[in-house]
């Protein structure tokens, strides 16, 4: 059985490295650059989509709507990981905005564990 | 006057009415003393000739009839009565009784004329009078009586408020019928002369006449035939002018007529025509005059409406001018607030983003802490590479956290300024030794143009050497692929256009026209800004770095020392491509 396959789309390279060493039972796949960041899913094909909201260039916003525009991506889960929110406004669990469920960072790894399990299609 | 708030008896009636305009009201009233008076005295001269046995008294020439005595009589008592009627008290009881007399006298006298009747009135005075064609003298004429009766009639009505409307109607035909009959003694063939209806005597219709005219102005200005001739209407002033003047030019031209046409010596068509050539000239001349007279009223009349209507125009338009600006200031005061609304919400807008420009700068290295700490926690049996670079991870976004706070510091604390006066160019030279690795890095030459007059200025030279840091730093980055940084400073004299490029700059009202500042400028070869970046640049965290490399505090720190140097901070695309910050400090 093969792993669950996350793709992490956030500016902040250290947040992604570090995601990525604190996941290993994931697949996980780093993208720091938002303009590439629909190209490396459609090649990823991934199962969840963990997406930081501010970016330069290409929000996180649009970035999820022409995620949603794709035939392969339309069904693939996105959670919102985003420093803009407190966490007193998010909550441990994730809410929704604008129909994305959406964590405020900094977040524990075992909120994001959380979120993980809940969001990735039972496999 | 139909008044029917009739005055308390005793009162007399003249009371009741409205007061009249005084200066023309005492003049009708002198017109009434005068005539009635005359018509009084007439009558006395009469009686007084019947008495004496003077004929020229009583008929003014020997072959015209004389005025009866009892005629004489009655013009004195109604003399009286006219003078009399208007005062309280016995003068007005008398002057009810003799009018009441009078009255009595012409209706006898006008019955015995129709029935043939004698009450003998006119015997009293004169028992055996001598003929005088064929009537007798010293009787009553019937013309006289009824003329009397008119009179009286007048007078009644001039007594009585409700009814004095009549008084001058009835007083103008007394005074017609006297002159009809003193217009037949002009012409030389009297009245009703040779019949045997006795004549009105000429005494008796010159007394008529005054008495006439006693009685129409008794009968007040604001009936008729006084009302219009009364007033300040140019209708008015006309006829004031005109009827006189027609009436007694044609009576002369009539006169003149009768008396020297009819049995002249000379021509009389010839006469004819030269008497109506005169009256023609006489009465163009008073007709010119009175035009005169009158155009320069309605000239003047006319010249003070339109004065008073300018002055109305005027007065409008002051007003209308008042409106709009009340209407101005109102709207000025409306745009104060508005504009009061606006520096408040940018002001909350301020520290709205300044508040998540913080969260998102701190929380995103605060996530990597967490995310390191639970890899720490979570995997103790980590990989000493893994470590490592959990270790550097964290370590970065703990002194990137301390960056942004720091910088966030000075911006707020920046107020405590340390002021020294300072060479400007060795705060410029220590910035650029402090920034020399980056233009090592980049390839970059730097090129000073430094002049050789700028006076020590009294800055914060720590400040101010963190201001062309940052300015050096931002110039670097903005040429990723080397190029040339330029520094010149100079003094100058403020232009013009230097002082209007500061309009709606709160920096503006620092400087003045031709004062002299030192100038510093900055200029790099990069690709420079847009209009949207040049508007946000010295916003808080604005920046257009990749995440991680800037906080985009650096110019809102930077201007923010500027201003508190009473200087001026500005960027702009330079006209030979990439961007150019001035910095302006004062020279005092």
């Amino acid at each position: 059985m093969r792993k669950p396959r996350i793709l992490v789309v956030d500016d902040e390279p250290g947040f992604t490295r570090l995601l990525k060493l604190m996941f290993k039972r994931y697949e996980i796949c780093e993208e720091n650059d938002s303009v590439r960041a629909l190209e490396t899913a459609l090649a990823f094909r991934p199962d969840l989509i963990l997406m930081d909201v501010i970016m330069p260039k290409l929000d996180g916003g649009n970035l999820a709507a022409k995620c949603r525009a794709e035939v392969l991506l339309k069904h693939v889960p996105i959670v919102f990981l985003t420093a803009v929110v407190s966490r007193n406004e998010a909550g441990e669990e994730p809410k929704q905005i604008g129909g994305f469920p959406f964590l405020a960072k900094p977040i524990s790894p075992a909120a994001l564990e959380r979120c993980i399990q809940g969001y990735l299609p039972a496999a | 006057m139909q008044d029917g708030r009739v005055p308390e008896a005793g009162l007399p009636d003249s009371r009741s009415l409205p007061p009249l305009v005084s200066a023309s009201s005492s003049r009708a009233d002198h017109i009434r003393l005068v005539c009635s008076l005359l018509a009084a005295a007439i009558g006395v001269v009469t009686l007084f000739g019947w008495l004496t046995g003077m004929e020229a008294l009583t008929s003014l020439r020997v072959r015209y009839i004389p005025m009866a005595p009892s005629t004489a009589l009655a013009f004195t008592l109604l003399g009286f009565a006219v003078v009399s009627h208007a005062r309280t008290g016995w003068p007005r009881v008398a002057a009810t009784v003799c009018t009441g007399f009078v009255a009595l006298v012409a209706v006898a006298k006008l019955i015995e004329f129709f029935t043939g009747h004698r009450f003998g009135f006119d015997e009293l005075f004169v028992a055996d009078p001598e003929q005088f064609g064929l009537v007798r003298k010293g009787r009553m004429a019937p013309l006289t009586a009824l003329n009397f009766l008119l009179a009286t009639g007048a007078l009644h009505c001039v007594m009585r408020p409700r009814w004095r409307p009549y008084a001058g109607i009835i007083a103008t035909l007394v005074t017609a019928i006297s002159v009809v009959v003193l217009l037949g003694y002009l012409h030389g063939t009297p009245f009703l002369y040779g019949g045997s209806v006795i004549p009105v005597a000429l005494p008796t219709a010159v007394a008529f006449f005054f008495l006439g005219c006693a009685l129409i102005a008794a009968s007040g200005q604001d009936c008729w035939p006084l009302r219009p001739l009364n007033g300040p209407s140019a209708g008015s002033l006309l006829l004031r002018w005109f009827l006189p003047v027609v009436i007694a030019g044609t009576i002369v031209n009539d006169y003149l007529q009768t008396r020297f046409v009819v049995g002249s010596r000379f021509n009389p068509a010839l006469i004819s025509a030269l008497a109506t050539f005169a009256f023609a000239l006489l009465i163009s001349a008073i007709i010119s005059q009175v035009a005169r007279i009158v155009g320069r009223r309605i000239d003047h009349a006319e010249a003070e409406r339109n004065a008073a209507q300018e002055a109305t125009k005027v007065l409008n338009a002051d007003l209308e001018l008042q409106a709009v600006l009340a209407d101005l200031t109102q709207s000025h005061e409306e745009l104060k607030r508005a504009q009061l609304q606006l520096i408040q919400a940018e002001k909350m807008q301020s520290v709205g983003s300044l508040a998540a420009g913080v969260a998102h700068e701190v929380k995103n290295p605060l996530a990597i802490v967490e995310m390191g700490l639970g890899c720490l926690m979570s995997q103790p049996d980590l990989d000493p590479e893994s470590l490592g670079l959990v270790h550097r991870e964290m370590k970065e976004a703990v002194s990137r956290a301390n960056d942004v706070i720091s910088n966030l510091l000075d911006y707020s604390s920046s107020k405590e300024l340390d002021f020294r006066t300072s060479n400007l160019h060795l705060v410029v030279e220590r910035a650029l030794h402090l920034a020399r690795h980056e233009f090592t890095n980049r390839k970059i030459t730097v090129v000073r143009s430094l002049a050789g007059d700028v006076p020590p200025c009294k800055i914060d030279s720590q400040k101010i050497e963190q201001v062309f840091v940052n300015l050096f730093t931002n110039a670097c980055q903005a040429m990723p692929h080397g190029g040339t940084l330029t520094v010149t400073t100079a003094v100058k004299s403020l232009t013009a256009e230097d002082v209007l490029w500061a309009a709606g700059d709160r920096s503006g009202s620092r400087f003045r026209l031709d004062e002299r500042v030192a100038e510093v400028k900055v200029r790099d070869t990069g690709s420079g800004m847009d209009a949207d970046q040049l508007a946000r640049v010295f916003d808080p965290f604005f920046t257009t770095k990749p995440t991680g490399q800037g906080t985009g505090l650096g110019l809102t720190v930077s201007r923010k020392i500027i201003d508190l140097h009473a200087g001026r901070l500005e960027l702009a695309n330079a006209p030979e491509g990439g961007a150019v910050a001035t910095i302006l400090f004062h020279l005092r």
